[in-house]
């Protein structure tokens, strides 16, 4: 079983966004994220960029929700969307992204790490213990990767 | 400043207020509820909430924004009560019990909290926000898994039938309205918990009291300005440590008495929105991130609890469902904290951009404003 079309579906995704990242607009845009005081100054519309930015992070959001939910199969109305952000936060943080910065590459190795993490943790300690702790695990990591990007020091740049 | 500057300047500090009465008083003729039935639910509400939203203040006086953080307490509260069910210890002595073991844990996760937080400046908000959910893996995880087979529970009707954890809903019987009922008051049909309403009162005293103190002082200028406040020599990180370990404390005295008065306790959730509608009532009181009094505890409480009262009925007889007014409870609840901070977000903004205005004199100034011609500093801008 190796789900070809989902993978060929997500790989053109992310390299749209690799080329997204490296256009006009993208490269402006990782200028906003980095300094925005220096990207106001090269004449950048700040503003615009972030309402870009969120406008772009939402589109992929409905389109990650379809994604997911067509290997699920159902869809849960009214609370399936709310959960799904802690994880995918979560996940590109421990793919080594910081709160103002991140890359395809952050990305591809936080999913890998972070699913990893979430299906093998819970079988290696339900083998150790007998119980059946995935949920408090997914709870704890997943928060706990958000607080430590929340509290590490953020290095200024010049 | 123009008369309709300063009226514009008004609305947007108060408009969180306006909006709210405005839709509460809509909804109560349709509601079809006594004047006299909202009155009595706003006493019992008063009593049950108003403890845990004053747990906020303190943070706010040190600079540190809404404690979402003030779950951590809230958790620590409901330990106390799950161990004074478990050994049997009924009525306030049980409530006693409750606090006397929550205390330690309160003080503790505050100590955390105020570490966490002093490590992310600027962010407290959103940081206590996700520690409260990361505690909250911990808590389940202690109840669930460690809490009978770890630490022994005697009284094996609150343990899950599989030998170790919790049962998802604790009926607080043995506590049930053991403080409101030391003294109810029956005044012209009303009925008032005096003791609950004693201890609020208390509290009250304290945090007015506390303000006029040395730490409290200390507190204000940490809110005010944390470098100016350091090289004042006061020590900042300790400062913001204690307000925050103050603020647990009392959430989890907050939420035993919240529990007490609600007589059951959803082992799992019960926390889960603490934090956010406490939140939510001191910002419909009129507080904002950086400034909030006794008053706007107490009003933003009256207010979104007559809220809650009328919408369910209002959404019943104009929709035709009382889930619509559900719905609206929970959409009023994150459109005020919402709404609240980007008005504080905007604000702060505009007041920059009018200090930068003023630095630039008159010429390049909004020209009806102040006309006085830029006396020699214009250059700073």
């Amino acid at each position: 079983m190796f789900p070809t079309g989902l993978l060929l579906f997500v790989a053109l995704f992310a390299f749209l966004m690799w080329l997204f990242l490296r256009s006009r607009t993208g490269t402006a845009m990782t200028a906003v994220g980095s300094n925005p005081d220096f990207a106001r100054a090269s004449g950048v519309d700040v503003d615009k960029m972030r309402t870009i930015s969120v406008i772009l992070s939402t589109f992929l959001g409905a389109v990650g929700i379809i994604v997911y939910e067509q290997s699920f199969g159902f869809i849960q109305l009214y609370t399936a969307p709310s959960p799904m952000v802690f994880p995918a936060v979560a996940a590109i943080l421990i793919g080594g992204a910081s709160i103002n910065k991140a890359s395809m590459v952050n990305v591809l190795v936080g999913t890998i790490l972070f699913q990893g993490l979430l299906t093998m943790t819970p079988s290696v300690i339900n083998s150790l213990l007998q119980t059946d702790m995935s949920e408090v695990i997914r709870i704890i990591v997943s928060n706990g990767m958000i607080l430590y990007a929340l509290t590490r020091k953020i290095k200024v740049s010049k | 400043m123009s008369a309709q500057k300063k009226l514009s300047t008004l609305f947007s500090r108060y408009a969180v207020v306006i909006i709210f009465v405005i839709i509460t008083v809509a909804a109560i003729p349709p509601s079809g509820l006594s004047i006299k039935y909202i009155l009595q639910e706003i006493i019992t509400r008063l009593g049950r909430n108003s403890f845990l939203v004053l747990a906020l203040l303190l943070p706010i006086y040190a600079g540190m924004g809404l404690n979402f953080g003030m779950t951590l307490g809230a958790m620590a509260g409901q330990i106390g009560l799950i161990f004074a069910v478990n050994y049997g210890i009924a009525n306030w002595q049980g409530l006693v019990f409750a606090l006397l073991v929550g205390l330690p844990i309160a003080v503790l996760l505050g100590w955390v909290c105020g570490l966490v937080m002093n490590r992310a400046k600027g962010r407290e908000m959103v940081t206590g926000y996700i520690l409260a959910f990361f505690i909250n893996g911990i808590y389940q995880f202690f109840v669930m898994y460690m809490l009978g087979s770890v630490i022994p529970m005697g009284n094996k009707a609150i343990v899950l039938s599989r030998g170790y954890g919790i049962r998802n809903t604790l009926n607080l019987e043995s506590v049930r309205q053991s403080l409101d009922n030391i003294v109810m008051l029956r005044v012209a049909g009303f009925s008032i918990p005096l003791v609950t309403f004693i201890i609020i009162a208390l509290l009250c005293i304290f945090v007015v009291w506390f303000k006029k103190t040395k730490l409290g002082q200390d507190m204000r200028a940490v809110g005010q300005d944390m470098a100016v406040a350091e090289s004042a020599g006061i020590p900042v990180e300790k400062t913001r440590i204690v307000a925050i370990i103050i603020s647990t404390v009392l959430a989890c005295a907050g939420q035993i008495i919240f529990l007490q008065n609600m007589g059951n306790l959803a082992t799992y959730n019960a926390h889960d929105q603490t934090g956010f509608f406490a939140v939510a009532a001191i910002l419909v009181g009129g507080a904002s991130v950086t400034n909030a009094s006794i008053a706007n505890v107490f009003v933003g409480v009256m207010l979104l609890h007559a809220m809650f009262v009328v919408s369910p009925l209002a959404g019943q007889k104009l929709f035709g469902s009382a889930m619509i007014g559900e719905y609206f409870r929970q959409f009023i609840g994150y459109g005020v904290i919402a709404l609240s901070l980007v008005l504080y977000a905007w604000r702060t903004r505009k007041a920059a951009a009018e200090a930068r205005l003023s630095l630039r004199g008159a010429r390049s100034g909004p020209a009806k404003g102040n006309g006085k011609p830029a006396a020699g500093n214009g250059g700073q801008a």
